[in-house]
């Protein structure tokens, strides 16, 4: 098939299961798309936002358009790292005693963790292994996961009783961080006509998991000017306070900047955003687009921006006028 | 160097307009700001010439005008847009990186590649250059640039006296430069006849420093005037040391006639040594007259040129010198004028007209009818420079102050009695008798004495022919009034010079036998 086929069909279908999506989720269209444009590049999701707003909702429906097994791990203070790999039993087999690998919730394309902020350190680094290399190890085997594999979390940004904040190390492994917004008053009576009157449709399946892994593959390949990349880079580069290119807001708010990380996922989130936009370039646009989810979860705030109430999302916004 | 394929090329050529409206705008842009700036000093630099005298401010504000407009060309052209600027250029009117892109891609041809392309394409063939990416004309720069350009023409129309100050300075210093440069052309004239033994080294020295002296008066003259002063002190300075140096070449000429290696004495070398004793004699007598002269600084200019003329001629007669003084046209010096003239007259009276130095005509009348010019003028072929003459004639001026009376002998030296041959026998007898004798020298065949004619007290005078034509033919002066002197130099000059002796005998013997 021709490049120009595939990527018109992509485009169709990306189209397809947004809209497919929007049959159970009102509103929060830039939430879909940012999730899809994640999935889309291989990436994991933190979706944060207040109880009631659909989060759980919407990965499961993504699930169910793309045709994916969906697993959910409830993320709890007593919640065991086997409980999220699997674990060694002991089963008879043939008269004998013998250790049985038994995988655990985490072996599945699309994983919800739940309120992960709830699980403790240890429980939420059993998530590492499998978020970032795609392969779970218990003893002494390690076992890959099936691809497409991707961990949608969520959590609560008001309880913080009983949480455990996310260490760094985990929150890197997350592609995007999206946060969804309560929904307006058109938004809040479309959820009531869908949820209470029943008056909702099934969202269908769009395409599956093979398609996707193709879809990643063509996106790799998308053209981006240096102009464009250097831009990218310096956007990374200028979340850390240290660095003499960083802006002043960076540099009083602002205690540790983003990893290489944060400028792969803003280069590979911008090239499947600008063939969503129909282009077969990545323009500044698209950089400026995927910055906000990219690098949000990334910064480390000082004590003044913490004391002050300084939110991640204004310093990028700040950081992107200053480049410009 | 990246091979373009088919899809380059379009996105080349479609990206040539948008070049070109770069560059069109990159010259407004430029053009604003030169404009604005040159207008700037433009105006300042007239505002400031109606109190202070800038010479041409106007035109050195014109000037300025110019050279915005080409160093904003020059400019324009120095930033060339690259393609990438083009392209970058086309993107800001909303095609959204892809020229860039395309531009990026280059030569490639992969399946993505070549969509981006053609992505490109489309949107670049869509773009309205004109509409999406309109000029910026920058209103307030060239507004600004006009009124200070207003302003400028206004400073430029009012007339002011510094604009007249500046103008008096400008004449002053262009006057200045003139003489300067006229100056230093006699530096190195000075230089030039110090190297070739015309000038000895302390009268080069004597000139310079003048010179030098005249050259930091000129650069500190205020007014016109001053230069005028300048000049006219640098001439009589020069006149004055150029006479003296003049003076000595003629004795030296004389010494060296005197001591000359030609010993064939005949007729017509003692002719010529007579000839040049009594020129001697005629210009220490006008010399003399002139010193007493009361007449202004032109009339002895023109005066010196006179005499210059007759000395660059190399024939310098009384009757000649009569002429030049009688050319004074003041009043008061008209009775030293006259009186000079007189003079002269006497003292050539009793003298033939001295021969001719031109080579065609060698002298062949002199004597026969005194005080005659005749053949003065064909003497001019050999003249100097203006330079040269003017220091010869001023010599010849001068002459007479130095050597004395010795030359009055002919009609005064009975009561006179000063100068070479003071109270000598010959002077009285040549008084009394008016003894006359020619003498011409040959050059080619001095020293032998079979040239000389006549003998000493002759009582009468004589006139050679000869056939032998040479640069310096002679004059006619009186035999007495050079033979004393020539001979004590010539003893001397042989005493001091190498010569043999034998050679040395035949000297002696020679201008014994004349005395």
């Amino acid at each position: 098939m021709a490049a120009a086929e595939k990527i018109k069909e992509l485009q169709e279908k990306v189209i397809r299961c947004e809209e497919e999506i929007a049959k159970a989720i009102v509103g929060q269209q830039d939430v879909i798309r940012q999730t899809l444009l994640a999935i889309l590049t291989d990436g994991n999701v933190l979706l944060e936002g207040v109880p009631g707003l659909g989060k759980t909702q919407l990965v499961k429906t993504i699930a169910q358009v793309l045709e994916l097994s969906f697993s959910r791990i409830q993320f709890t203070p007593d919640l065991m790292p086997a409980d999220v790999t699997g674990t060694n039993l002991i089963v008879k087999k043939d008269g004998q005693n013998v250790f049985q690998f038994e995988p655990g919730p985490v072996f599945a394309n699309i994983v919800l963790a739940d309120e992960i902020n709830r699980a403790t350190p240890k429980t939420q680094s059993a998530m590492l292994e499998a978020m970032q290399e795609k392969t779970v190890t218990v003893g002494k085997q390690t076992y890959s996961l099936p691809g497409p594999f991707m961990v949608l979390a969520t959590q609560n940004p008001i309880e913080n009783e009983g949480t455990y904040p996310l260490p760094e190390a985990q929150l890197d492994r997350f592609l995007f961080k999206l946060k969804i917004d309560f929904p307006t008053l058109e938004e809040l009576k479309r959820i009531m006509d869908i949820t209470v009157s029943g008056a909702g449709e099934e969202p269908s399946s769009v395409m599956d998991g093979s398609e996707l892994l193709e879809m990643r593959k063509l996106l790799q390949q998308v053209p981006i000017a240096q102009a464009v990349e250097e831009y990218a880079l310096k956007l990374v580069i200028g979340t850390h306070p240290e660095m003499g290119q960083a802006p002043e807001v960076v540099k009083q708010y602002v205690a540790g900047g983003a990893s290489p990380r944060a400028a792969q996922a803003i280069i590979r989130t911008a090239r499947a955003r600008a063939v969503l936009s129909g282009r077969v370039n990545v323009a500044f646009e698209d950089i400026d687009y995927v910055a906000l989810p990219a690098l949000r979860h990334r910064l480390l705030l000082n004590f003044d921006g913490m004391s002050e109430g300084i939110e991640a999302d204004y310093i990028i916004g700040e950081m992107i006028k200053a480049m410009k | 160097m990246v091979q373009r394929g088919k899809y380059d090329k379009r996105i080349h050529k479609l990206l040539r307009q948008v070049r070109k409206r770069q560059l069109v705008q990159k010259e407004i842009f430029c053009l604003s700001i030169y404009l604005a700036v040159a207008a700037g000093l433009a105006f300042a630099l007239n505002l400031a010439a109606i109190s202070y005298p800038i010479y041409q401010a106007a035109a050195y504000g014109w000037y300025l005008l110019g050279a915005s407009l080409l160093l904003s060309c020059i400019h324009t052209f120095a930033c060339w847009p690259s393609e990438k600027a083009a392209a970058a250029c086309a993107d800001s009117a909303g095609l959204q990186e892809r020229c860039t892109t395309s531009v990026e891609l280059y030569g490639k041809e992969d399946e993505l590649s070549l969509l981006q392309k053609q992505d490109t394409l489309r949107h670049l063939e869509k773009l309205d250059a004109k509409r999406a990416l309109p000029y910026q004309w920058y209103l307030k720069r060239f507004a600004c640039a006009s009124l200070l350009l207003a302003a400028f023409l206004v400073c430029m129309m009012i007339p002011s006296p510094a604009k007249e100050e500046a103008k008096r300075i400008h004449a002053l210093k262009d006057q200045v430069a003139e003489q300067q440069e006229l100056v230093k052309d006699a530096q190195e004239l000075v230089e030039e006849k110090e190297k070739d033994g015309t000038l000895s080294r302390k009268e080069a020295e004597e000139l310079k420093d003048t010179l030098a002296i005249a050259r930091k008066e000129l650069s500190q003259a205020k007014e016109s005037h001053d230069v005028e002063k300048v000049k006219e002190r640098l001439e009589n300075k020069l006149v004055k040391q150029l006479a003296q140096q003049t003076d000595k070449e003629l004795l030296q000429k004389l010494q060296k006639l005197a001591s000359g290696t030609d010993l064939e004495a005949n007729s017509e070398y003692q002719r010529k040594l007579k000839e040049l004793a009594d020129k001697s004699h005629v210009l220490k007598k006008a010399r003399k007259e002139l010193e007493g002269l009361d007449v202004s600084g032109a009339k002895k200019k023109k005066l010196t040129q006179e005499l210059e003329k007759a000395l660059s001629d190399g024939e310098v007669t009384a009757m000649e010198l009569s002429e030049a003084l009688e050319s004074l046209q003041d009043g008061e010096a008209a009775v030293a004028r006259d009186t000079i003239a007189s003079q002269l007259a006497q003292g050539g009276s009793g003298q033939p007209s001295s021969a001719s130095p031109s080579q065609n005509n060698p002298g062949t009348d002199s004597g026969q009818s005194p005080g005659n010019s005749s053949g003065k003028n064909a003497g001019k072929a050999g003249s100097k420079s203006q330079g040269n003459t003017s220091a010869q004639s001023s010599a010849a001026a001068g002459q007479a102050n130095n050597a004395g009376n010795g030359g009055k002998q002919a009609g005064n030296g009975q009561n006179q009695g000063g100068g070479y041959n003071t109270g000598s026998s010959e002077g009285k007898e040549s008084s009394e008798e008016a003894v006359q004798e020619s003498v011409t020298v040959s050059g080619k065949k001095i020293g032998q004495d079979g040239n000389l004619t006549g003998s000493r007290r002759q009582g009468n005078s004589r006139t050679e022919k000869t056939q032998q034509t040479q640069g310096w033919a002679g004059n006619k002066v009186e035999y007495g009034a050079v033979v004393g002197e020539y001979s004590d130099k010539a003893y001397a000059r042989l005493d001091q010079s190498k010569v043999p002796s034998q050679m040395k005998d035949i000297v002696k013997e020679y201008f014994s036998s004349l005395e």
